[in-house]
């Protein structure tokens, strides 16, 4: 199976108009590409591509490429469910979520699929994010905690800066 | 039927997890909690290519036929065989392989599961030297150094890591990975070997020579190299410092010792080195069982005839002689005329150069669903899924056995294997 690439600014460039037109406001769209990775301009910002013919295709890819982007919000944690294996241990490993729900510290599944504050649960054989708040790279003491992605066999878990 | 399931056992694969939840609907899964992407299609793919009724082939056409009439012709095809096999076993529970080895002795055929090319081998070297192991809920609550060997957890068991081995928090390991060191020795970088904290890519098949290795170090003698198949000398001299330093040392073996030269002396050869490694430390050597409960056949095979596999009822006593009583052998040489396959697709999984021959003798199956195996076979007879429509004991991989709880009821008319093989004992006793 082969891993796809991580998204990077050269990926999005290539799918942009790149006529450095400036409507953005960044001054060209290698710029544009970069700030839109890290999430400080959003990629409706660029009007040329949803608005002319000729882009028309491009914009369809790059919606879908930026799409996990745009979940990812204040902790920059993004987790692909298509490269997800569930092997669980997202769910164990979490610091937070182990407290949350503390059969998980020992390995166990999640016994209530509807506690409000599960960060990861394993369900249909996928991980899935549920309150990223909770994580501690979010709440106080705002962490640089890592520990999911480097756990994560599958590099399914992202975090970005 | 309540709708909603909790501590169900996942019959996906060796590691038998048993804090799955379901959600049903009617006499369907709707989804479920906490198994891995394996055990997650056992339980949502249950009604893809299913069999409703027994089938019977006969010149090249199939018909629907009832069940009774499927198991007096599949009683009575056994029964006029000289030389029947039953085959298969390791996907389905205790209590049907333990009718399926009184049936072998009662035909006076052949038995042999799925384990005779697998870890069953494993077990035979228990023959020749003393294995020291433990459960794996002792491997979370205690080691500190996991070694997997030949074997890739995160891809044949995905949970194996986070619910036993690697990541939990244990009684005497609170800090859960901070606290292990794991180290996979493998041919190729797998995903396992992507978080792990060391790893030593080896030439194919030269394990033997660093288990040979390692044991000389651990004795004293230094062998005269600079490298031990494609490793350094360095690399395996840490790793051993590392083991022997260990508290509690689990070293996890697959196929990927098993299966590549040496095979059965690889294991031997390993189980030998963790005892003598027992002088300087507490190590254990558990296998990695791939189906449910492959190692729950050896077990019921081992009490109720003294051997793992293998076995042959031909003769006035049992006997046992890999390499002429298993399957591959017995496929190979032509010396069966009818066989039986349970819980197996041996049209898939065994070459063709063998199966080949199984289009030219009567071929019974049972099995939930079409298969290649049941596509070439002359009576199909559909049976109940194992596990999760019906109830039984499995074996996990580290010989516990756990009792699965039926979550779904099978289809009208559709038995379970060991309702099967009880009525086809009961037949075969009366028309012998």
């Amino acid at each position: 199976m082969s891993e796809k690439k991580r998204l990077n600014a050269m990926m999005i460039y290539k799918l942009l108009p790149q006529t450095n037109c400036r409507i953005c406001g960044e001054p060209n769209c290698m710029a544009f590409a970069v700030k839109l990775l890290n999430r400080s301009v959003e990629l409706k910002q660029c009007t040329p591509l949803f608005e002319e013919e000729q882009y028309a295709e491009k914009a369809e890819k790059l919606k879908e490429l930026v799409a996990p982007l745009e979940q990812a919000k204040e902790t920059g944690i993004i987790l692909e469910e298509e490269k997800c294996i569930g092997c669980g241990n997202c769910v164990v490993c979490c610091p937070a979520n182990a407290a949350i729900a503390p059969e998980t510290s020992g390995g166990k599944g999640v016994k209530d699929e509807t506690n409000p504050d599960l960060i990861f649960i394993v369900e249909k054989g996928a991980a899935k994010i549920c309150k990223l708040e909770k994580c501690r790279r979010y709440e106080p003491p705002r962490t640089s905690c890592r520990v999911c992605e480097i756990l994560c066999p599958t590099k399914a878990i992202e975090i970005l800066q | 039927m309540p709708k909603e399931i909790s501590d169900v056992i996942c019959p996906g694969c060796g590691v038998l997890c048993d804090d799955i939840k379901v959600k049903l609907k009617e006499n369907t899964v709707v989804t479920n909690y906490n198994a891995c992407s394996k055990g997650n299609a056992k339980f949502l793919d249950i009604a893809a290519n299913r069999i409703l009724k027994p089938t019977i082939m006969t010149d090249k056409t199939t018909k629907e036929i009832d069940l009774d009439s499927a198991l007096s012709k599949t009683a009575e095809i056994l029964i006029n065989a000289e030389s029947p096999t039953l085959y298969g076993w390791s996907a389905t529970t205790c209590e049907a392989q333990r009718l399926g080895i009184q049936l072998a002795k009662e035909l006076k055929g052949t038995v042999d599961s799925t384990s005779s090319f697998c870890h069953g081998v494993t077990l035979s070297t228990l023959l020749e030297c003393s294995w020291s192991t433990a459960t794996l809920g002792e491997v979370m609550n205690r080691a500190d150094v996991i070694l997997y060997w030949g074997a890739n957890p995160i891809e044949s068991h995905p949970r194996h890591m986070s619910r036993y081995s690697t990541v939990p928090r244990g009684i005497f390991r609170q800090a859960g990975k901070d606290e292990r060191t794991v180290v996979v020795i493998d041919i190729r970088k797998t995903r396992t070997a992507n978080i792990a904290d060391r790893f030593l890519e080896v030439e194919p098949n030269r394990d033997f020579e660093i288990i040979s290795v390692m044991r000389s170090l651990l004795n004293g003698y230094r062998p005269n190299i600079e490298t031990v198949a494609n490793v350094p000398l360095k690399e395996v001299d840490r790793l051993l410092e590392l083991i022997k330093e260990a508290n509690f040392c689990s070293i996890f073996f697959g196929l990927g010792l098993l299966m590549s030269a040496g095979t059965y002396h690889n294991i031997s050869s390993l189980l030998s080195f963790v005892a003598e490694l027992n002088q300087f430390a507490k190590v254990v050597a558990i296998p990695m069982i791939g189906h449910y409960n492959m190692i729950g056949f050896n077990h019921v095979c081992s009490w109720l005839t003294g051997f793992p596999y293998g076995v042959d009822f031909r003769k006035e006593h049992p006997m046992f002689n890999p390499g002429e009583t298993t399957i591959v052998e017995l496929l190979q040489r032509k010396e069966i005329d009818a066989m039986l396959c349970i819980a197996s697709d041996p049209v898939s999984t065994l070459p063709y150069s063998l199966t080949s021959y199984l289009k030219e003798i009567p071929l019974i199956t049972m099995d939930r669903q079409m298969t290649p195996t049941t596509r070439i076979s002359k009576i199909v007879i559909p049976v109940a899924l194992s596990g999760i429509e019906v109830s039984g004991t499995a074996y996990r991989m580290d010989s516990v056995p756990l009792y699965m709880r039926n979550i779904l009821t099978p289809p009208d008319g559709i038995l379970s294997d060991e309702m099967i093989l009880q009525k086809l004992l009961e037949l075969v006793k009366e028309k012998k």
